[in-house]
């Protein structure tokens, strides 16, 4: 796993630092114009041009240190969603599948962990050192995710902090939104059409160019490291199946809420989580690579080692993920097998509802307490249907039995069912 | 001249002799480090058999042969031998013994609903799940010093020095790999 780590350090200090050299050229010259403009009567100012070029480079590099220095080191908010941390006693089982993938990936990682209380189901790792890291979930999250499937989504997160992503992504974070305030003063400056106008305009395609030069290169990387995390996480736990189960979940889930607020999320923060928030198609300005590439390479690996990762990989895109060091050592290694046991439905519902159950008699006041409770739901879908009916929403039965509710503003003819995946005519 | 070359030359073996051992050493340590990870992921499992024993006796008392055999089982592995191949043997009885213990359970639906027990079962699977992972992190430093002691200008100096071998936690048959999953559906 080192040589993967010591490549994408390379490669993200090559992006960094380019970065930072466009920058601190394109804003050097502006701090000499400032510079100029301030020493206009001095007599040998055509002599003393490189002089104050250079000092103008320092002021620009010295403003992206402090920068720097200034890093936030905490979670951030989606929206207007909470973020809290937990405690160890309620949420045992994370703080288990947390220990276990630190012993897996011999690091001895403990990062910190927060819900972030969201109906969205997703999440993401921060944090500029590894010691000082967080590992943020949501709500949904953890309601709706197995033991195995959990531990896919923990290892692939931890992952992220063990390849130093989350260090990256906050670097160039930070690189990225003082670029683009540049970039709108100097627009604002261009359209104020006042002395310098010209000036100002030149500035911002430079500025704009290099943003989009770096935007691009920094999403390439970003994307790849998705990939990457996903062979560590299959390597630390040896069970791809439970990632990409995790992610087949998230995406079912995040196709129903298609009314989520995006506002707040912008694109570098999207690049952070586990599936993207904004969803794009598989280009070179998507932060994340298609969910279902990542599950297709899951699902098709048939040892749980970094070799079988990158000849997936390959199939599936016909490029490198991994360099071949790291390829020498790995290889044939067993997938867990996992058998499964079948509980009866009464004893699941029992422990579903709360656990500790007596008697006999208590399961089956709990059993009619669930009858009444379907009872409820039925009533309430029935109301729900008429209130749709009312706004104008079309149902159609499908032949799954699943019922599809397509709201006015649908304007396509043809509709997918999500379940299996029939056309249907409106 | 030549003799500040011939100085060069030995000066740049001394020093590559040293890279070389250093870079065993780091290795060596890690599969030390390794190891004790595993006891102390063992040493968990032991000291909660005694609980889980505890808590089922109550109810499985028509499993007295199995919860014999879980506890037999773990009095044999937590006498920690130096040998790692005997100890993973040992373990591997006690896994086999747990697994059976927990299938049995099955059966019994007042113990499956017990808060009790659900926490000791998350507490015991999470642990095989330690156990697990620590053995093939072991597993993965043992292979990667092997590889470096017996590449070329390594064995030179791993045969002038005394650097210890170590042999890998291996599972016997197949079926000792499957873990048991609970399904609540």
């Amino acid at each position: 796993m080192w040589e993967v780590i010591r490549k994408n350090k390379i490669k993200s200090v090559i992006a960094l630092f380019s970065m930072t050299v466009w920058y601190s050229m394109v804003y050097g010259f502006i701090c000499m114009l400032i510079i100029l403009s301030v020493f206009k009567d001095s007599a040998n100012l055509a002599q003393n041009v490189n002089f104050f070029y250079a000092s103008g480079v320092l002021v620009a590099f010295l403003i992206f240190l402090i920068q720097f220095l200034m890093l936030k080191d905490k979670p951030y908010k989606v929206g207007s969603c909470i973020i809290y941390p937990i405690g160890k006693d309620r949420y045992k089982q994370l703080y288990n599948i947390v220990e276990e993938i630190a012993i897996a990936s011999g690091t001895g990682l403990s990062p910190q962990l927060y819900i972030l209380n969201s109906d969205i189901p997703n999440a993401y790792a921060c944090g500029f050192s590894a010691k000082k890291s967080c590992v943020v979930i949501s709500k949904k999250l953890l309601e709706i995710l197995s033991r195995d499937e959990l531990q896919g989504v923990i290892a692939h997160e931890m992952s992220h902090i063990i390849n130093k992503d989350t260090t990256y992504l906050l670097c160039s974070g930070a690189l990225y939104s003082i670029s683009a305030a540049f970039s709108a003063s100097f627009l604002k400056g261009a359209k104020r059409g006042s002395r310098g106008a010209a000036g100002c305009l030149l500035l911002y395609c430079l500025s704009a160019f290099g943003q989009a030069i770096c935007f691009i290169l920094f999403m390439f990387i970003s994307r790849k490291r998705e990939y990457i995390a996903d062979a560590s996480a299959s390597v630390y736990t040896r069970y791809p199946k439970g990632l990409a189960d995790a992610l087949l979940k998230l995406e079912y889930e995040n196709d129903k809420d298609v009314f989520f607020d995006y506002d707040n999320s912008d694109s570098l923060l999207n690049a952070s989580f586990l599936i993207p928030f904004i969803k794009l198609e598989d280009s070179i300005f998507s932060t994340h690579p298609s969910t279902q590439n990542r599950i297709k390479v899951l699902l098709n690996m048939e040892t749980a080692d970094y070799r079988e990762y990158e000849k997936e990989f390959q199939r599936l895109n016909n490029q490198n993920l991994l360099p071949k060091s790291a390829l020498e050592n790995a290889k044939n290694i067993p997938i867990k097998n996992v058998k499964e046991v079948k509980i009866e439905p009464k004893i699941a519902l029992a422990c579903a509802l709360g656990g500790a159950v007596k008697d006999k008699e208590q399961v089956q006041t709990i059993k009619n307490n669930k009858e009444i409770l379907e009872q409820n739901i039925k009533k309430h879908r029935e109301v729900e249907d008429m209130v749709r009916d009312l706004a104008g929403y079309i149902a159609i039965d499908c032949e799954c039995g699943t019922k599809l509710k397509i709201p006015p503003v649908y304007k396509d003819k043809i509709v997918i069912c999500p379940h299996c995946k029939k056309k249907h005519v409106i | 001249m030549p003799i500040l070359i011939v100085l060069a030359l030995i000066v740049l073996v001394i020093f590559a002799i040293i890279g070389i051992y250093n870079g065993l050493v780091v290795l060596k340590n890690q599969v030390k480090n390794a190891y004790s990870q595993i006891e102390v992921q063992l040493k968990r499992r032991h000291d909660l058999i005694p609980n889980l024993v505890e808590t089922v006796k109550g109810y499985m008392t028509h499993e007295r042969e199995t919860l014999e055999k879980v506890i037999n089982a773990r009095n044999i592995a937590s006498k920690i031998s130096p040998d790692a191949k005997l100890q993973s043997a040992n373990e591997n009885v006690l896994s086999g013994a747990l697994k059976s213990l927990f299938a049995l359970s099955e059966n019994y639906p007042d113990l499956k609903a017990n808060q009790n027990f659900l926490a000791l079962q998350e507490e015991l699977t999470s642990t095989e799940n330690r156990i697990a992972f620590a053995r093939q992190f072991y597993n993965d430093s043992v292979m990667k010093y092997n590889t470096k002691k017996e590449v070329f200008p390594n064995n030179m100096i791993v045969s002038m020095f005394n650097f210890e071998s170590f042999s890998m936690f291996e599972i016997e048959n197949s079926e000792e790999r499957e873990n048991v999953k609970v399904n609540f559906n």
